[in-house]
């Protein structure tokens, strides 16, 4: 088949005319497919740009590498090089990929530690107060961020208490998003910035944990619809009952 | 229309940060990574985070970069292992604890094909906005001739010279995926 017969195919062809290869017709197929038609949500070129302006003022000596950001994807942020980064942000010290995990296995114990000494334990289990909390960690978008998130039911819903650390500000025009998704879908349960620095945000949700077990927290942009952007920074299961 | 540019050279300053050089390979590449995301994962927000997480890993890795090789495999093949991992992730996040486990972790049927998918996509992003949407209205929404030109608003023989002109194309830019295929 030359390229005459092949656009001849691709425009007229039909799946069951005896002309058309087997490869035509996957090609004909994959031209009415609408993964090859639907795009990426708008802001993506901004937010890429961003995580790296972040990456390379973390190591402004260094080409490249494979070294994580500390901080956020921030679409909408100006694509010429960050300011300083705030004051915690710049006491922060770089943390390498390969130390998370040894990090994190540190923090678990002094938190198991700790929990035992004031009596309850920290990490997944229930706090003085009743609730239950649980480790949320960074996505590669944002691998030193993490969070304690404290769930409590309350007469008038779910209350999540998410105990922020190391979550950059998201920049002018952007702001994070929590949810709590599972096989039902995904539920908004709140809209913060950490603009003033690391926090504890108040969330609520309606909706049954058991069912929405997983939350997560997005950068959104201001004005790019209600969904959410897809740009994970935080992620974690919350939906466990069991101590 | 922008003037192309050399992969030698745009891989270099995509290394070293440029912003036109990035900006560059995100319009070039993001509508067939995102392609690929989809068909693997079948979710939008997930797709997005894989081409951010994509480009991000191709960033962070363009340093070390071959210049004889061609771009497009290899963000392709950073891409699939981007979402075939988001893929495995989401799958573990919402199978039951006692389930879990990496042999349901099974790829897909929507795996297939995710190289010809790019290409093809690759290959609509190079047609002109309105021969494009000719052949996305004709392929995707079904519609005759006769109906695009109504729809457009253009006489119909415009739809069948755009059309014509736009399938020459796509079959000059897609002959070698097919004769890959064969």
């Amino acid at each position: 088949m030359n390229d005459d017969e092949l656009a001849a195919f691709l425009e007229n062809g039909s799946d069951d005319e005896p002309g058309g290869t087997v490869a035509a017709r996957e090609l004909r197929d994959l031209l009415a497919d609408e993964t090859v038609w639907d795009d990426p949500s708008p802001g993506g070129a901004d937010a890429l740009l961003a995580a790296i302006r972040a990456e390379q003022a973390e190591r402004p000596e260094q080409a490249p590498q494979r070294e994580r950001a500390d901080q956020a994807l921030q679409p909408g942020a100006p694509s010429r090089p960050q300011a300083a980064p705030t004051p915690a942000h710049a006491r922060r010290a770089h943390r390498p990929a390969w130390r998370r995990p040894a990090l994190l296995a540190a923090a678990a114990v002094l938190l198991v530690v700790a929990g035992l000494t004031a009596g309850f334990l920290v990490g997944s289990g229930r706090n003085e107060a009743g609730g239950q909390e649980f480790a949320i960690a960074g996505t590669d978008l944002a691998p030193a961020a993490s969070a304690v998130a404290t769930v409590e039911d309350q007469p008038s819903g779910v209350r999540i208490e998410l105990d922020v650390q190391d979550l950059g500000p998201a920049a002018p025009g952007t702001y994070y998003q929590a949810w709590v998704k599972g096989p039902d879908g995904l539920v908004t349960i709140g809209t913060f910035h950490m603009r003033g620095g690391d926090d504890v945000v108040d969330l609520w949700a309606g909706v049954d944990l058991e069912r929405y077990p997983t939350l997560t927290v997005t950068l959104q942009q201001e004005g790019g619809g209600q969904e959410s952007s897809g740009r994970v920074v935080l992620s974690g299961d919350i939906g466990s009952t069991s101590p | 229309m922008a003037e192309p540019i050399d992969d030698t050279d745009l891989v270099a300053r995509f290394a070293a940060g440029d912003e036109a050089a990035v900006r560059a390979v995100y319009d070039r590449y993001a509508r067939p990574v995102f392609t690929v995301a989809l068909r693997i994962l079948g979710d939008r927000t997930l797709a997005d985070e894989a081409v951010q997480l994509t480009m991000l890993k191709a960033w962070r890795a363009a340093g070390s970069f071959d210049p004889s090789r061609e771009l497009a495999p290899w963000l392709y093949t950073i891409a699939r292992r981007v979402a075939i991992d988001l893929y495995r992730r989401d799958r573990r996040a919402d199978v039951p604890t006692e389930l879990e486990d990496d042999a349901l972790a099974v790829v897909p049927l929507s795996f297939e094909r995710t190289w010809e998918a790019w290409e093809v996509r690759a290959a609509v992003d190079q047609l002109a906005d309105e021969e494009r949407e000719v052949v996305r209205l004709a392929h995707l929404v079904g519609l005759s001739h006769r109906e695009i030109a109504e729809r457009l608003g253009v006489p119909v023989g415009t739809v069948k010279s755009r059309s014509a002109r736009a399938h020459r194309r796509l079959a000059f830019l897609l002959r070698h995926v097919a004769e890959t295929v064969e």
